[in-house]
């Protein structure tokens, strides 16, 4: 989205704590309408504190972009930025916010992942065999009797068909 | 525009049950250095009553400077006695993320979009 109005540009805020130096320059579209470094600044190394930029005042653009580099190893935490702009032609400066990520001030609770210990108790039955409240049938070992009747034989000696020669001894 | 979530930490909360001698905490994060380190120490998780109530016991997360821990990556080691067991109950982390945070040795840098004050 382009807009006909043209900014000047005079300040740079940038709420930030550094472990070395770092480089911060400041981009515009004019003059000749394409993106280009206007302002390069050093960034010192310091602990959080909001670290002003003064630019030449001769700054202008439709559009603007800020860079943030650290240099070498250094750390830079960028909390917050903003820019001091008039538009053109009126003679009114005010602050512009640079967006930023936010760095929240307040702490948040992360609980570990700690399996929970339940406040309940809980039964754990133990293995023992359940005693069932019926009553259950169980049969005597008495044989049983049997439905049927079965021939028993007397114990008569059978008459032989033919007869039996016996042998009488006789006195000699 | 090229950065990681880096989350800085400000103390750490256990409850545990520990009747037989004290056990211990660590914590690791992966920064400074890009690895796991233990940042603070070994720290003591003292012994509980013999009823098996339990404690809770915070640590700050600091380092030498006093300033808060920071990483990509964290996690607590907690070990219990040589002697005995311990019952690890629940545990908190007080943590916040760096909105920018930039690595010179990772070439990160931070950079708008090209903007219009809106007029």
């Amino acid at each position: 989205m382009g807009f006909e109005r043209v900014a000047i540009f005079g300040l740079i805020d940038a709420d930030l704590e550094s472990t070395s130096t770092g480089t911060l320059t400041l981009s515009t579209d004019l003059p000749g309408n394409a993106m280009a470094v206007r302002e390069t600044k050093t960034i010192p190394a310091t602990g959080r504190r909001v670290v002003r930029f003064r630019l030449l005042g001769t700054t202008k653009g439709h559009l603007y972009k800020l860079k943030i580099v650290p240099t070498g190893s250094g750390v830079i935490r960028l909390y917050g930025a903003r820019i001091w702009a008039r538009v053109l032609p009126g003679n009114a400066w005010a602050w512009y916010v640079v967006p930023v990520p936010p760095t929240p001030e307040e702490w948040t609770a992360q609980p570990l992942p700690i399996p929970r210990t339940p406040e309940e108790w809980t039964a754990a039955r133990l293995p023992i065999p359940e005693t069932p409240e019926q009553w259950t049938a169980q049969p005597l070992p008495i044989p049983p009797t049997s439905e049927e009747w079965k021939p028993e034989p007397l114990p008569i000696k059978p008459t032989p068909a033919n007869p039996e020669w016996v042998n009488i001894e006789v006195d000699s | 525009m090229a950065f990681r979530k880096v989350a800085q930490f400000k103390e750490i909360s256990i409850e545990y049950i520990s009747p037989d001698a004290a056990g211990s905490l660590r914590f690791f994060t992966d920064l400074p250095g890009n690895h796991l380190a233990t940042r603070i120490g070994t720290k003591v998780l003292t012994a509980t009553n013999a009823d098996k109530t339990p404690n809770t016991i915070t640590f700050p997360l600091v380092d030498g400077n006093g300033a808060p821990l920071e990483g990509t990556l964290y996690y607590p080691r907690v070990d219990p006695p040589v002697t005995g067991a311990l019952q690890l109950r629940s545990g908190v982390v007080w943590v916040r993320p760096i909105g920018v945070y930039l690595d010179g040795t990772l070439g990160e840098f931070f950079e708008t979009l090209p903007i219009s004050i809106g007029v």
